[in-house]
């Protein structure tokens, strides 16, 4: 009890006070999530050992880590040379520019973590926005829901499928059998609306364009020594997030070594003071504001969790179905959607789990329930494009474009990003229907 | 500090413990050469750690005192915000006034403080308070830093030792042997202002006699008005009421239950707050980044890389092995143990981190109970224990957390801090500490 009230209720008021915070945007991110962690402890929801318990520190290294590694590689040039020759593949038509970017995003997210894919991708579409004179803001919205699009469609792809296929016993194949095709549908649908909004208009100036056509991606080349080592360091990273299992290694752990192989070979052979100055100079190019929000959401959360309001709320969800199998699924796929919008997947979908298999025998055993699991991945997934804060990428994202001087706001970004959500869950809930029932 | 349950899987079928040591030195050693930036190079080893199965990510984690790490970075998020306020110049201006412009009564008085701070704060706090405004003196009476910096070093790890609440390692073992605020004060208290006292005396003979500052800096520094330096005067009234909060729940930390990591990080967290509220969102964004960036990541992430190979290390079973080869050596002679773990611990803790060795040391010396006639007669090992690891981090320059502070935050201000240069004034020092020590624990507890 906190002055004779629920502990509950205090931790739930913290997070709605948080998220008002971050919708009005009084208060930078950071800094509210920070306050706020620190009163779930001084209120005692947490102690501090469990408060940093709930602290993802993998996820904090692997954003750090790749964070660096992209720092380093920008000084290459990399990224304007990917830039200019995809762009100049694509002649230089945003719309062509716009889908070749949605699509790479869409496939690396389903092979790799989103937030991995969103950071490598993100800079290169920020240097063709402003080759090409558009705004960058359709292309980084694009990304967005094709990250989360595409990391629905395997078990690598997202974490929450990760919890889901270790947890339930599901393999890599049952992924992609299942999930995969309607995967497929949506991003499809996906594309259709992005080239109806803005797509179809966008048109880069006569000038820009000639001008695009005319460059020489290999003069963007700032550093041939240090490209061809972001290059090795990259590949053997991507190696490494594939083969993470067989090497027994995390993804956090890969991320933060090669970080730290790219920077050796940044600053090895330079004296002590410059490589001081130098290393303190990427550490800089972090996006401190996005890893103090995780740091702080995270152990928001983890109060949120602790109480067991959302426990409350998975039980109260698997009530309202009364044992019906093809209900729960689709009350599971839009109740989780709506708060994997508001809330990180990630706690939700690891208190559903427990739930969902302790009510297996009312719905006819563990081999009756697969759809139930389908429609928890599907809506735990897509359910995080509807806002800004539904899905680590999408912060990051935000991160990314605000340094950039692309603002995004949480409204216009909630007020397109809600309707196509919801599309997209009633094209998974006619596929649960089809294929289940 | 206890290890889980984790059993290391080494490849190569190596044996963890060597395994674990040789990375420990590897690192080291390219620490000591500088020949790659030390946060790269701890962060490195601490991959390799996990790569060769040591540790797995994990255990690694665990390994990680996310307690020092917030402490760190709250700290020095207040001290970054707090600085533009021009406090730090302002309490510059008035204490070189205060002390006449002499170059050794300003060192002695900023160890001095620094000594006491320790005592009662951690010492990574008080140095980080401490060196802003070293960094402002020296730069006003126009003499070289790295004297001032080297003796606030020494001073912090020397009043740290003094109290219970002082340093970890007396936290440790206080919580662990059953020993009292009370009793550190009049077992360790007295030993200290003596070993402070001949630290003044070293300093003074080394540097501080001759220290002068020029004629026409003296006259200037004289002349300078401390309310001059002040920027921005709510910010400074903010700074202070956050940072006086901030002092104030770090000596009643333990009846809040509140870890300093926690109060640090909220404290900062709050000053943000009133330096950005009123700001529209972009420029909330900018001035949040800069306050970030002023953050010593390198610092930071050494320590976080350093935690994880020092973790390596306790797993693999070294630290384990050479408490017990100690107690082994010395068996049945109160005495001869009391010096060994006092000058052991001091080069041990001259290399590493004292906080796992002292960790380690508490049971075996718990265990030596029985054959001494109980705990209460083995006070005089705890007692060296204490002096032995807290003074044995001012033998080298990565002994101890606030060092490498003091050196982060010196570099960063173009005074650079070289290990060996360090070490080469500094171990012989802290030798002569620690011969004090002997010599008060003989007097005081075997001189019949």
């Amino acid at each position: 009890m906190i002055f004779g009230v629920d502990p509950a209720w205090v931790a739930t008021m913290i997070l709605i006070g948080v998220y008002v915070l971050i919708l009005t945007e009084w208060i930078n991110r950071a800094v509210i999530a920070m306050l706020a962690a620190g009163l779930m402890i001084q209120l005692g929801i947490l102690d501090e050992a469990e408060a940093a318990r709930g602290i993802d520190v993998d996820t904090l290294a692997l954003l750090t880590g790749m964070m660096l590694t992209v720092a380093v590689t920008a000084k290459s040039g990399l990224f304007q040379y990917a830039a200019i020759w995809s762009a100049k593949k694509a002649r230089a038509r945003p719309w062509r520019v716009m889908l070749m970017l949605s699509l790479a995003t869409a496939v690396l997210s389903a092979l790799l973590d989103n937030v991995t894919v969103v950071l490598l991708v993100g800079p290169v579409t920020l240097t063709i926005a402003k080759e090409l004179e558009l705004p960058a803001y359709p292309f980084l919205f694009a990304e967005v829901f094709a990250s989360n699009i595409g990391g629905s469609a395997t078990l690598i792809g997202d974490p929450p499928n990760i919890l889901i296929g270790s947890q339930a016993g599901l393999g890599f194949n049952d992924f992609v059998v299942h999930v995969m095709p309607v995967a497929a549908l949506v991003m499809a649908v996906q594309l259709l609306m992005t080239h109806l909004l803005w797509g179809r208009r966008m048109r880069a100036g006569a000038a820009a364009g000639a001008r695009l056509m005319a460059m020489d991606e290999r003069e963007s080349i700032q550093d041939r020594k240090l490209l061809l080592q972001s290059l090795a360091v990259l590949a053997a990273i991507l190696a490494a997030f594939v083969f993470a299992d067989q090497l027994r290694l995390r993804p956090g752990t890969i991320a933060m070594f090669g970080a730290a192989v790219l920077m050796t070979f940044d600053v090895h052979g330079h004296q002590a003071t410059l490589q001081s100055q130098r290393v303190s100079q990427i550490f800089n190019e972090v996006e401190w504001i996005t890893i103090f929000f995780f740091i702080g959401l995270f152990v928001i959360v983890h109060g949120v969790e602790v109480t067991g309001i959302l426990g409350r709320l998975a039980r109260g969800l698997v009530d309202l179905t009364r044992g019906d199998r093809e209900r729960a699924a689709y009350v599971l796929l839009w109740g989780s959607a709506v708060l994997s919008a508001v809330l990180d997947n990630i706690p939700f979908v690891a208190t559903m789990i427990p739930v969902v298999k302790s009510a297996a025998p009312a719905y006819g055993g563990l081999e009756a329930i697969q759809p139930l699991w389908w429609a928890l991945s599907l809506g735990a997934c897509l359910g995080g494009n509807a806002t800004l804060v539904g899905a680590s990428a999408n912060l990051t994202v935000v991160g990314l474009a605000e340094r950039a001087g692309v603002p995004f706001r949480f409204w216009t970004y909630a007020a397109y990003a809600v309707p196509m959500t919801a599309l997209s869950l009633a094209i998974c809930q006619v596929y649960l229907w089809l294929r289940y029932f | 500090m206890q290890s889980g349950h984790f059993t290391p899987e080494v490849v190569f079928g190596l044996d963890p413990m060597w395994m674990s040591t040789i990375l420990l030195v590897v690192v080291y050693i390219v620490i000591i050469t500088e020949r790659v930036n030390r946060a790269i190079i701890a962060l490195l080893g601490a991959g390799l750690m996990i790569q060769f199965g040591v540790l797995d990510q994990a255990e690694a984690v665990r390994g990680i005192d996310f307690n020092t790490i917030a402490l760190l970075t709250g700290m020095m998020i207040l001290v970054s915000v707090s600085r533009k306020s021009g406090m730090f110049q302002f309490v510059a201006i008035w204490s070189a006034k205060k002390a006449r412009a002499e170059p050794w009564r300003v060192m002695l008085m900023l160890s001095v403080t620094t000594a006491v701070l320790s005592a009662f704060l951690d010492n990574v706090t008080t140095v980080l308070l401490v060196v802003p405004v070293t960094l402002a003196i020296t730069k006003e009476l126009d003499v070289p830093a790295y004297p001032f910096l080297f003796s606030e070093i020494m001073a912090s790890n020397i009043g740290g030792t003094a109290t219970l609440i002082g340093d970890p390692p007396n936290i440790l073992i206080g919580t662990q042997a059953n020993l009292s605020f009370n009793e550190f004060v009049v077992q360790l208290t007295p030993v200290i202002v003596l070993v402070m006292a001949a630290q003044a005396a070293m300093t003074h003979l080394i540097w501080g006699y001759k220290l002068r500052a020029s004629a026409e800096a003296e006259a200037r520094v004289m002349a300078m008005s401390e309310t001059d330096a002040i920027q921005d005067w709510r910010l400074l009234k903010q700074s202070l009421i956050v940072l006086g909060i901030a002092m104030a729940a770090f000596v009643l930390a333990r009846p809040l239950r509140l870890e300093p990591g926690t109060i640090a990080m909220f404290g900062a967290a709050i000053l943000m707050l009133l330096d950005t509220h009123e700001h529209h969102p972009a420029m909330q964004s900018q001035r949040v980044t800069q306050t970030f960036n002023d953050i010593e990541w390198v610092t930071i992430f050494f320590f976080i890389g350093l935690f994880v190979v020092v973790h390596g290390v306790e797993v693999g079973g070294l630290l384990r092995y050479l408490a017990q080869e100690l107690v082994r050596a010395t068996g049945g002679n109160k005495e001869i143990t009391a010096y060994a773990i006092l000058w052991a611990s001091a080069v041990l803790s001259a290399i590493i981190d004292n906080i796992p060795f002292v960790a380690t040391m508490i049971p075996l010396i718990k265990s030596m109970a029985p054959a001494y006639g109980g705990m209460e007669h083995i006070q005089p090992l705890w007692w060296s224990l204490s002096l032995g690891a807290c003074l044995g981090g001012n033998g080298t320059l990565i002994g101890a957390s606030a060092n490498l502070t003091v050196a982060g935050l010196a570099d960063r201000a173009g005074v650079p801090f070289r290990f060996w240069t360090y070490t080469y004034y500094a171990f012989p020092m802290m030798l002569v500490s620690v011969a004090v020590c002997q010599i008060y624990v003989w007097l005081r507890y075997f001189y019949v």
